[in-house]
């Protein structure tokens, strides 16, 4: 998820893909190569490594980094920065896994996004728990308070109206084995529904196929409105 | 490839036609119906192809190989462990489903055909497909087809010998390309499609883990298991879901290629469909069709015809027939008894009679006799009943309004712990609870199944005792029937409510397919009511007479005032009848309809006033399945439960008759 194509690093930012990778490494369980930090000197790495560990962000265990408490934070609102990040651009410009990769890639860093942006774009989205590739995005202030002060652009589908034609972004149900019942019918992220009722229950119409559904289920279904053709 | 004996599976989504196409190629008929998930136990059928002999297997439509209820897993299970082809069908207007299940068939590696049904439908929504193309793409043979219309049906039989498994390149993303590749290398030669079972394993599915368990050794399971572990523990979304959507992604670029769509303006079809499900106007038509319903069942069924069979042929013929031919093939002195016009059984006995041809007598045409009250009454009263329901349930299975009917029910049913798919067993079950138990396994949960069950056992009259029940109740004074159903529906919410928080178990999300609104086609109409009653007279007349003859028994030996006398208490002072009104409920017990029967019999001769009547069609109705359901009950839900079910709903039946009672002689 993090690849770059070929601009030089700062120092700073070498720093960032390390508590990033340290972070991969904790999630998935075992070593990732990160096609960013092998292009850069390992003498640069090494020193921005030990650099770390003097500001007390990361502990070195016999060859493996682990993340201090402090280190940990940093790195939970690195890979949020960064999956928001391809959220956005999948969602507003339709863009391919790989370009979206790239983008969200420069976008992680703090000088590009403050705090501030990262929580409007997060409400926009409508706190989506997951990057386009199904990984999860650590959740933020603003998903656990749920202010609403922007319109999001990614809403549930029981918040919109009736008779318009919709993109589904993410799904985000109750229960897990729903999402593989939707997915079973071809309610999927991707896929363009069209609202026919929302009383006594949902009915929505996707291809040719008309699915009903309660209330409860249409709350977990973010979607943007489609104006014809792609994009928002 | 195909050798003589094959077996053919017919897989695909629910309600695509795979029933339709199986009466083709094998000339026998599987339940068709415009309902998904109705296909829920397997049919199997003999089919000559190009005079070699298949065995062709209807089966429960899936929307994925990795199964999320039981009838999905059934059709999974026979395909892993079975040799032999598919025939793929699909929904022309729906491959968009219809495709990521060939993937999925692709991994498998057996050989198949796809089948493009359905073509007209998706003519009318202006969709085109280019078969050609997508057989080149896929390499199996490609079939369009109308099956209803046997459109195609002679092309898809010339092609089955070319079945072969899909080449269809593709590839999943590389983190699961890498773990499937890992898991199918680990996994023993000797298992069938590993690359399938693989992908079924890395989803999580687990029927599938513990079913290969013993074939595992601990070696091959820990690697299996610690992929599936790092997997997962990569996403934040659940495995299957994501390996469905790439399943889904790739099949959308595969449509590009091979379909067309031409936006069509609104059908006509589908204004209709939102009106059944808008919430006024899905009321309104609700109500219609209820009293087209009424009319026709009712009415007609439990009135016109039940007079004409009844009167104009039991009474008249055949009774005094069989009445005509015992008494001259056992003499004794006797005048039977004429009520409207009409010989009936009871007699008054003048002199001497030979007890053997008495008993033997009385067997037949006596008051308890088979013919006289057994047949009669299951062929004159009920089957006219049976028949008018059937016909009118499945023209409203057939047209599409049952799933409208689930949208409009849905919160209403959510109180009790279901969802609106409950709606087919339950209306089902005014036909025959048997049946619908069977039906029931079209829901998702244990729980849903379970609290159905007990509804259907309780709550729900079938046709043979709503023809009585209504019979009577044409009767009596109007508020009867409304109190009637008002304590009907109240101890159905109420027993649904409080089984909700008692039961315990999952969820009951409410995601259901709404198939197109069709014609009804004459043909299938008239097969599935014949199938119905069939089974109707199979199962319930030989009960009807096994009943008449214990009665018949029971009065012979004088056991009947005895065991009055023992009931009296309960019958007397609880509910507040005639002691005589422990007959009826002692034949209750084999059947309910037969009890309500009692009843009717009773009332018409004075012998109840209306409160008595009432308190006693309420606990008639609540009365104990028959036989037949019990069994079905043990058959889905294990002796235990059905035991449990029976001892709950007798005493239940008791007290609200009781409760009934003190409440309207209070008023
Ligand atoms: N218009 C149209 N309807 C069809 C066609 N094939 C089947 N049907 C209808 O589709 C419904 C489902 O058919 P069925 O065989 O029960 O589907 P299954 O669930 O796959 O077994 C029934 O109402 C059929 O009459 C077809 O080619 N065209
Ligand atoms: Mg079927
Ligand atoms: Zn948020
Ligand atoms: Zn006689």
């Amino acid at each position: 998820m993090l690849q770059e194509t070929t601009e030089d690093l700062g120092f700073d930012e070498i720093k960032d893909h390390i508590l990033v990778r340290a972070w991969l490494n904790q999630e998935v369980g075992k070593e990732e190569p990160d096609h960013c930090l092998s292009q850069v000197d390992p003498l640069e790495v090494e020193r921005a490594t030990s650099e770390l560990v003097k500001e007390g962000l990361v502990q070195q265990k016999n060859g493996c980094l682990k993340l201090a408490t402090k280190g940990e934070n940093q790195a939970r609102s690195l890979i949020r920065r960064n999956r928001l990040a391809e959220r956005l651009f999948a969602v507003v410009f339709n863009l391919s896994e790989e370009a979206v990769r790239a983008q969200a890639c420069r976008l992680e860093h703090e000088k590009v996004l403050t705090p501030e942006a990262v929580e409007g774009i997060c409400s926009f989205l409508g706190h989506p728990p997951s990057c386009p590739h199904g990984r999860p995005i650590p959740p933020g202030d603003c998903c656990r308070l749920f202010v609403n002060e922007v319109r999001p652009l990614v809403t549930p589908l029981s918040l919109e109206e009736v008779g318009e034609n919709y993109r589904i972004i993410f799904i985000a149900p109750k229960y897990h084995s729903l999402l593989e019942r939707l997915s079973g019918l071809g309610v999927i992220p991707g896929a363009t529904l069209h609202l026919l009722q929302k009383r006594p229950s949902y009915v929505l119409k996707i291809e040719e196929t008309e699915i009903a559904l309660d209330k409860e289920i249409a709350e977990g279904i973010y979607v943007v409105r489609h104006t014809n053709g792609h994009g928002i | 490839m195909v050798n003589s004996s094959t077996k053919i599976f017919l897989v695909g989504n629910p309600n695509v036609g795979k029933s339709v196409i199986f009466g083709y190629l094998t000339g026998t008929y599987a339940t068709v119906s415009n309902y998904p998930g109705t296909t829920v136990a397997l049919s199997q059928g003999e089919a000559l192809i190009d005079d070699k002999k298949y065995q062709v297997v209807d089966t429960p439509g899936i929307n994925s190989l990795i199964p999320m209820s039981e009838d999905e897993c059934v059709t999974r299970d026979l395909l892993i462990q079975n040799e032999g082809l598919v025939i793929q069908i699909a929904d022309a207007k729906n491959l968009m489903r219809a495709l990521p299940l060939t993937l999925q068939l692709q991994e498998m590696g057996v050989p198949m055909v796809l089948v493009i049904n359905m073509c007209d439908e998706a003519a009318r929504a202006g969709i085109k497909i280019d078969a050609k193309k997508l057989e080149s793409v896929l390499g199996i043979p490609v079939v369009t087809t109308v099956a209803i219309r046997k459109i195609g049906l002679p092309l898809l039989k010339e092609r089955i010998k070319d079945a072969r498994p899909c080449t269809f390149k593709w590839g999943y993303s590389t983190i699961f390309a890498k773990a499937l590749k890992t898991i199918t290398g680990a996994l023993p030669g000797e298992i069938h499609g590993r690359l399938s079972v693989a992908s079924m394993l890395l989803a999580g599915d687990r029927h599938i883990s513990t079913r290969f368990k013993s074939q595992l050794s601990n070696n091959v399971q820990n690697i299996i298991e610690e992929q599936c572990r790092q997997v997962a523990a990569y996403f934040a979304e659940p495995v299957s879901f994501l390996m469905n959507r790439e399943r889904s992604t790739l099949t959308q670029s595969l449509l590009e290629k091979v379909m067309t769509t031409q936006k069509r303006g609104r059908a006509v079809g589908a204004w209709l469909s939102a009106w059944t499900m808008h919430p006024i106007a899905g009321m309104i038509v609700l109500a219609g069709i209820l009293e087209l319903v009424y009319l026709f069942v009712g009415k007609f069924g439990a009135g016109t015809a039940v007079d004409f069979i009844e009167n104009g042929i039991f009474a008249k013929y055949i009774s005094p027939a069989f009445i005509w031919f015992f008494d001259k093939l056992l003499p004794f002195s006797h005048a039977h008894n004429v009520e409207e016009g009409f010989l009936v059984g009871s007699y008054v006995l003048s002199g001497e009679a030979n007890p053997i041809f008495k008993i033997l007598h009385d067997c037949f045409v006596g008051p308890y006799g088979l013919v006289v009250m057994g047949l009669s009454y299951g062929f004159a009263i009920v089957l006219p009943i049976v028949t008018t329901f059937f016909i009118a349930f499945s023209l409203m299975e057939d047209s599409g309004y049952l799933p409208r009917l689930a949208v409009m029910v849905n919160r209403l049913f959510k109180g009790m712990g279901l969802n609106g798919k409950a709606v087919l067993p339950m209306v089902l079950g005014l036909g025959c609870d048997t049946m619908a138990t069977l039906t029931t396994r079209i829901l998702e949960t244990k729980k849903q199944r379970l609290i159905v069950t007990l509804l259907l056992a309780l709550a729900v009259p079938c046709s043979a005792q709503l023809g009585v029940l209504l019979g009577m109740f044409g009767t009596m004074p109007m508020w009867a029937f409304w109190v009637w159903l008002f304590v009907m529906l109240g101890v159905m919410f109420f027993v649904g409510f409080a089984s909700n928080k008692i039961i315990a178990g999952e969820g009951n999300a409410f995601v259901m397919e709404i198939p197109p609104l069709r014609v009804p086609k004459f043909s299938n109409v008239a097969k599935k009511t014949l199938s119905h009653l069939e089974w109707y007279v199979k199962e319930a007349i030989p009960l009807f007479l096994l009943g008449t003859f214990i009665l018949f028994l029971l009065d012979a030996v004088h056991l009947l005032t005895r065991i009055q006398k023992l009931a009296a208490p309960l019958v007397v002072s609880i509910l507040g009848l005639p002691a005589q009104a422990a007959n009826a409920f002692l034949i209750g017990f084999l059947r309910r309809d037969y009890g309500a029967t009692g009843f009717f019999d009773m009332y018409s001769h004075g012998q109840l006033s209306v409160v008595q009547a009432l308190v006693a069609l309420v606990v008639i109705t609540l009365f104990v399945p028959c036989v037949a359901n019990v069994f079905m009950m043990v058959k889905e839900h294990g002796g235990k439960v059905a035991a449990r079910m029976v001892f709950f709903v007798f005493p239940f039946a008791f007290l609200v008759g009781g409760v009934l009672n003190w409440v309207l002689k209070g008023l």
